[in-house]
């Protein structure tokens, strides 16, 4: 799990270094993260975790923040 | 029924004395019988019809795929045997959802193909026509297509979007179906929004409707004063803005305005279509609002964004949201893209593979929009030349970056801001000359005629006054101008100024009230052609 988190801090910072993941509670809800940034972000995570997060998973609590996303990468791992 | 008529002032009050008096739980109803009211007399039998057929396929389309997602949940939960239940292994519950999913699928494509089939041959069945005959032409071959054209229904395109936004929601299982077609139909055809947005959400107004709202004297002035506001707009700013523009694009072929004449109209363009377009949004939140019913804003100060890309999140917003949620994210995720993003990434520039699939996808979303505005080839120009600008933006993101540095651009200066806000305009502008004049030769001959002529003397020779509007009214034109720029400006810093006024003592707030029927009354524009209901995004 504490790979997970360090890999995905990587993917998300390397999209928008300027923004405090660690402690953003709203990236999707305050609108931090814009479309095209979900599209990169969305990528990589597939790439790197081996999974396929679908158009259905999008929900804006699935990204809120960096636990919120881990839990959908553990989620989608398990099935 | 024109949404500045003293018909509609008496509906829109019988409404709200009605909603309030009958008892909560027949609130709702109240609504749909207004809804219903103001669709039939609005649109016609005709339009109710298709209305009709929209509400129940996407009824029957959400609850056959609900109940099918509640069978496979059942069924997950394991086979029942006599010794108890058993639970299923991995591969069998992956098999479980695939066939589910491929089920649901069937039903909302099929849903999704009634509806956007009515849309499509409504809306665009004389443009196919015509443009596949003369393809038939090319091919000399005889056989031709009837020409057709149709009576389109009320709202058309919003109530679509709207109800398949729904459907694809419940698909997506974001929230379950609605088992009241009466509801559902109150959601599709609630009547301060049908006409010309906003693209409402399910999730955000359904609840709202269908609970009973209390009279709240705050909420009431508040709604009051922004339809007041709405038709401030639309009446003294949009209808005389409209003159200018009308005389200065509506017969260009045989006008001779050039140079700054023509950035007088075009800007003044842009003027029209803000404040006939958010105007009409005021009205129709104000009304919605007095029944204590808040819809998602659909305008947030367009003109003070600083890129194009930002420009279409705060202009139509539902509409963005709408094209972002159902269309781009689809296209962008879909498997054919993610491949694409792989090669890419591998064989030609990670950072590039990265951003080209959203760049193509925005690009596919923006001739959407741009079909959206109208079955016209212009359209299709116009959303590819949108898409262009925004997309550029994320591909070159770090070029640009390296060009400010350069240039040792200080990103939070005032001055750089309000360059970004003009070139940002000024992009647009260009844009809109698709809009005003009929076709894309008189689009290439507008803008030839507006850089190759350099009069700067209109300014002071007055001949800006010989536009249809005079001196005066020229002035009232600027100064609200000015007043409705001002209002942005404090809205932008987060307070609203409807909110300030309903908040003070009564005798102040009476004098904004009636001072502002006054303006409307003594400075608003009602030629003999005059027609409220003739607001620009109500035909789309």
């Amino acid at each position: 799990m504490e790979e997970n988190r360090e890999e995905l801090m990587e993917i998300l910072e390397d999209t928008r270094p300027e923004l405090d993941f660690e402690n953003e509670t709203a990236l999707i809800d305050d609108q931090l993260l814009d479309s095209f940034d979900i599209i990169s972000i969305v990528s990589e995570i597939n790439d790197t975790f081996d999974i396929s997060i679908n158009v259905n998973d999008l929900l804006p609590e699935n990204f809120n923040s960096v636990d919120a996303i881990l839990a959908l990468i553990k989620k989608l791992q398990e099935e | 029924m024109a949404f500045f008529s003293w018909q509609f002032i008496l509906f829109l009050t019988v409404s709200l004395a009605v909603y309030y008096i009958v008892p909560g739980r027949f609130r709702w109803l109240v609504l749909l019988a207004s809804s219903s009211w103001y669709y039939v007399v609005g649109g016609g039998l005709k339009s109710c019809v298709y209305v009709l057929v929209t509400v129940i396929t996407i009824y029957l389309g959400a609850v056959i795929i609900d109940n099918m997602q509640r069978k496979v949940d059942e069924q997950l939960k394991g086979r029942s045997t006599e010794a108890g239940t058993v639970k299923l292994s991995r591969e069998e519950k992956k098999q479980l959802k695939a066939l589910g999913q491929k089920k649901k699928k069937r039903v909302l494509v099929l849903v999704l193909l009634i509806n956007f089939g009515i849309l499509i041959v409504l809306k665009y069945g004389f443009f196919l026509s015509t443009n596949l005959n003369g393809l038939l032409e090319r091919f000399h071959t005889s056989g031709r297509l009837p020409e057709v054209s149709f009576l389109i229904p009320l709202g058309l395109s919003f109530y679509t979007f709207q109800t398949m936004g729904y459907l694809i929601d419940v698909y997506r299982g974001k929230y379950s179906a609605e088992r009241n077609i009466l509801r559902l139909c109150l959601f599709t055809t609630y009547f301060p929004s049908v006409l010309q947005g906003p693209i409402n959400r399910f999730d955000d107004l359904a609840k709202q409707l269908y609970e009973p709202h209390s009279f709240d004297d705050l909420q009431f002035r508040e709604g009051l004063l922004r339809m007041l506001w709405g038709i401030f707009k639309k009446m003294i700013i949009a209808e005389r803005a409209a003159i200018i523009v009308n005389e200065v694009f509506g017969n260009f072929e045989a006008s001779r305005y050039a140079g700054f004449t023509l950035v007088v109209g075009i800007l003044l363009y842009s003027v029209q279509l803000y404040c006939d377009f958010a105007g009409g949004m005021d009205i129709v939140f104000g009304a919605s609002q007095m029944f204590g019913i808040h819809l998602r804003e659909n305008f947030r100060q367009p003109y003070m964004a600083r890129s194009v890309s930002e420009f279409w999140q705060r202009w139509h917003i539902s509409l963005g949201n709408w094209m972002k949620d159902y269309v781009f994210y689809p296209i962008a995720l879909s498997k054919p893209f993610a491949k694409m993003q792989k090669t890419l990434k591998k064989n030609v520039n990670p950072y590039f593979g990265k951003v080209f699939p959203s760049f193509l996808a925005s690009f596919m979303v923006f001739v959407l929009v741009g079909i959206w505005h109208g079955a016209n080839w212009k359209f299709v120009y116009y959303g590819l030349y949108q898409a262009t600008f925004v997309s550029t933006e994320t591909l070159f993101e770090k070029p640009y970056a390296d060009l400010r540095r350069i240039c040792r651009v200080r990103e939070e200066a005032a001055g750089w801001k309000l360059f970004q806000m003009i070139r940002t305009l000024t992009i647009l502008s260009i844009g809109r000359y698709v809009d005003v004049v009929p076709d894309m030769p008189t689009v290439i001959r507008a803008l030839k005629a507006t850089f190759s002529t350099f009069n700067p003397y209109i300014f002071f020779d007055g001949s800006l006054y010989t536009l249809g509007v005079d001196e005066r009214n020229f002035g009232i034109l600027i100064l609200m101008i000015l007043l409705i720029a001002a209002v942005d400006v404090i809205n932008e810093r987060g307070q609203t100024v409807r909110g300030i006024i309903a908040r003070q003592q009564f005798p102040f707030r009476w004098v904004v009230y009636l001072a502002a029927i006054a303006a409307v009354l003594v400075f608003g524009m009602y030629g003999p052609g005059f027609n409220m209901s003739s607001f620009i995004y109500a035909q789309f």
